[in-house]
């Protein structure tokens, strides 16, 4: 069944990981794509190509989420190209698996800002669009790093901690709209932020996750198809989590 | 195809949810108590297997269950649907002070126990399928609103039930979850008093009931495809 015929997405950091799986699943949907990407031209480029074989419109942008005047610019090219946009995902984040002792403050500032006021500047860009068509939907990217207490870097779980709280507040302004906002919250997933972890923690994880095994980029993204289409209208502000039963 | 088995499939949420799965392909078979026309209808349109079974009677739930799991040729999907929201006859708002010990007893036999029971008879086929186990919640249950007491602890215990049961069926692949709606247009909201339902209005950011449609899809989409979430409850509540 396609989720998402019709539908047009925004969705950031899209051209690795969970991104591309976003992308390409919500293609197979039947959603038209529009996905940005920092810096790696070369599996951008990739997507782009898998993107055409599966017949899906598409656009790509290259743009930091943090990169104020190139959003707006890329959101205005976007809806130009392929028409309002009715689903966002703010999937663009980064992490480091650092210890507090060895944190600097630079490093805190980048994963805050790249994964919570990217998260800001991406939406508010998007949002007027939808605010104006009484119609949207924005699915955030947390983690389960941001839900529970488990070892992990303190600048990343603030971080996605904060994107539950901007979930929520969202979600009460933007009710009115008839904009759904919703968070995701995946546990460890296949060659993901977790794919740094030290050996001794991806053990403890797999031990103490009921389904014992990471999950994988396709059953994030096809839970995210579910979530931000027509089927699921009566939910809004929820963060759901995908961990296996950590 | 998928073969699923719904309890409390003859409600109004029952039916709704019968209908989505069949839809979606998968193979339905339902249990039902009180509403024999509209059980003998809805197995006349679907054309599927039904059975009258009266979830008060612990004992008999896991012999009839497998009785009808064995019709399907396995179960990838349970589905726990049936609901009491009242203590009383005929059913209301309760009050704490109206709280009746047999009304409680039969409520959380229904709600609580025959869920539980349910479960621990299809856990083996369950996980022959890996498959899911979805529960009928309620935000009575999970946050603090105006509810009927009763009503509100047998949806909390759906969620403890959920928490433990991921657990212990997670190593056999099978999943456990818990929806858990605000307000529905129909369905076990029926008893809600008209200033209470005002009152959820007010504080619903999508300021409108759900539909029984939308709290189906979910219950749907987790039954047939989900694979990684477990051990959750999700709310559908229009962002209260």
């Amino acid at each position: 069944m396609k989720l998402l015929a019709g539908k047009r997405v925004l969705i950031t950091g899209g051209s690795r990981g969970l991104g591309r799986e976003l992308c390409l699943r919500f293609a197979e949907h039947g959603a038209s794509i529009g996905f940005s990407y920092n810096r790696n031209a070369g599996a951008a480029r990739k997507l782009e190509n898998e993107l055409t074989q599966l017949g899906a419109s598409f656009r790509s942008y290259q743009c930091s989420v943090l990169d104020t005047d190139g959003t707006q610019k890329m959101v205005k090219d976007l809806e130009e190209q392929l028409g309002p946009l009715d689903i966002l995902v703010n999937n663009a984040g980064i992490s480091q698996n650092l210890p507090l002792a060895l944190l600097e403050e630079e490093d805190f500032d980048r994963v805050m800002d790249t994964n919570v006021k990217g998260t800001y500047l991406t939406t508010r860009a998007v949002v007027r669009s939808m605010m104006r068509r009484k119609s949207g939907v924005i699915l955030n990217m947390g983690s389960l790093a941001g839900v529970r207490m488990i070892e992990a870097p303190i600048h990343y779980c603030a971080s996605k901690a904060a994107v539950v709280g901007l979930t929520e507040a969202l979600a009460k302004e933007l009710a009115r709209h008839q904009i759904r906002v919703l968070c995701m919250a995946p546990g460890l997933l296949e060659d993901g932020v977790g794919r740094n972890l030290p050996e001794h923690r991806l053990k403890d994880y797999l031990h103490h996750c009921a389904l014992g095994r990471v999950g994988t980029f396709r059953e994030i993204a096809e839970a995210c198809a579910f979530l931000v289409s027509d089927l699921n209208g009566y939910m809004t502000g929820a963060t759901v989590i995908a961990d296996g039963g950590v | 195809m998928k073969r699923a088995l719904v309890i409390g499939g003859s409600g109004q949420l029952g039916q709704v949810l019968c209908r989505a799965l069949h839809a979606a392909d998968a193979r339905v078979a339902f249990t039902y108590f009180k509403s024999e026309t509209a059980a003998r209808a809805l197995q006349s349109e679907l054309g599927c297997d039904a059975l009258q079974l009266d979830l008060r009677e612990l004992s008999a739930i896991g012999p009839a269950l497998l009785g009808l799991a064995e019709g399907l040729g396995g179960v990838d999907c349970l589905i726990h649907a049936a609901t009491v929201s009242s203590t009383l006859n005929p059913p209301t708002f309760d009050r704490l002070e109206d709280a009746t010990v047999d009304g409680f007893q039969e409520l959380m036999a229904i709600n609580v126990g025959s869920a539980f029971f349910a479960c621990q008879a299809l856990a083996r086929a369950l996980g022959e399928t890996r498959g899911n186990i979805v529960l009928l919640g309620s935000v009575d249950g999970i946050k603090p609103v105006p509810s009927p007491p009763p009503y509100a602890v047998s949806k909390a215990a759906l969620k403890g039930l959920a928490l433990s049961l991921c657990k212990a069926l997670g190593p056999s692949g099978v999943c456990v979850n818990v929806v858990a709606p605000g307000v529905l247009e129909r369905g076990a909201s029926h008893t809600l008093p008209e200033g209470l339902r005002a009152e959820y209005l007010k504080h619903c950011g999508l300021k409108r009931v759900g539909s029984l449609e939308e709290a189906a899809n979910l219950v749907c989409w987790l039954g047939l495809h989900n694979t990684y979430i477990t051990g959750q409850t999700l709310m559908v509540d229009g962002g209260l």
